[in-house]
């Protein structure tokens, strides 16, 4: 895990010889992490993946980051007092 | 008579059917109120609030349909009402020119913000996390509270949200590197990284 962290220090630095396609791939990183990615898409995705370390390792990372955020979300409770409350008001509806 | 019997008999299936179908989504609702307003009370109305909504406005609601999404819409239109229309929490800066001054498409500012590497600084930001989440202008926490916490897709995100799948996905991707601009700053601060 240390070592994906390093090696994504060199990649961020060093620019990505691809251009257009690393700016491409960059852009749909959000889409693929979200599984919100079109299958044309997906296909761009996968081949760059595959020509271009730089940019797979730069995808790591920001699932990476994305997993950390949803893992460390909590949520607050609904006070048991709001939800009786609720149900009453609703009751009262009837 | 029995117009009476089967009209009590239909209320008492449509409530039923609401607990059943609406109430087990108060704590996400409940969550989101509290992450918008910051405020408990505040929280409490809106929540009361949208179930009510929610209630008088069954018939309008599909059945077996997205139920949460529905519930967010309403609170989420309640929220702008109450609380942004009414001027009680003025919003500090014009929205539009914060989405527009973030608005690198090109992503190069996101590869120029470097990673969160160390496990240690992983580690360290729990609560920072959350910290991070309410210092975001009111349109980036929501998009990360609906995606990231509730797990809403990007379709369902813009019918609550009122806005294009497209701006759905430029707007999360820039609240997601500002919550890690703002955890960088937070682990540089504490000496986790340099």
């Amino acid at each position: 895990m240390e070592n994906s962290f390093s090696n994504m220090s060199d990649a961020q630095k060093s620019p990505c010889s691809n251009g257009g396609d690393c700016s491409k791939f960059n852009q749909l990183i959000h889409s693929m992490i979200d599984g919100e990615m079109s299958s044309s898409d997906k296909a761009f995705f996968d081949k760059h993946a595959d020509d271009c370390v730089h940019c797979l390792e730069h995808y790591g990372a920001e699932k990476e980051f994305v997993d950390e955020i949803r893992a460390k979300l909590a949520r607050r409770c609904c006070p048991e007092s709001l939800l009786d409350s609720i149900k009453n008001k609703i009751k009262e509806l009837k | 008579m029995e117009d009476d019997i089967k009209r009590n008999d239909n209320s008492k299936l449509q409530h039923a059917e609401f607990d059943a179908e609406f109430l087990p989504h108060a704590d996400a609702l409940y969550n989101f109120a509290f992450r918008l307003t910051h405020n408990a009370d505040d929280a409490n109305d809106l929540v009361q609030e949208a179930f009510m909504k929610a209630y008088r406005f069954i018939n309008s609601y599909e059945k077996g349909t997205n139920a949460k999404a529905w519930l967010f819409r309403i609170l989420k239109n309640g929220f702008i009402n109450d609380y942004r229309k009414k001027s009680k929490q003025p919003s500090k800066v014009d929205y539009n020119e914060v989405e527009s001054y973030y608005n690198t498409e090109d992503g190069e500012s996101v590869q120029s913000t470097s990673d969160m590497r160390t496990d240690s600084v992983k580690d360290k930001m729990g609560d920072e996390v959350a910290i991070a989440l309410s210092s975001l202008e009111i349109e980036f926490r929501t998009i990360i509270i609906l995606s990231d916490l509730e797990g809403f897709k990007y379709e369902e995100m813009a019918k609550i949200l009122d806005i294009p799948i497209g701006t759905v996905r430029s707007r999360l991707h820039r609240a997601r590197w500002l919550i890690k601009e703002k955890l960088e700053e937070y682990a540089k601060k504490m000496g986790f990284t340099k």
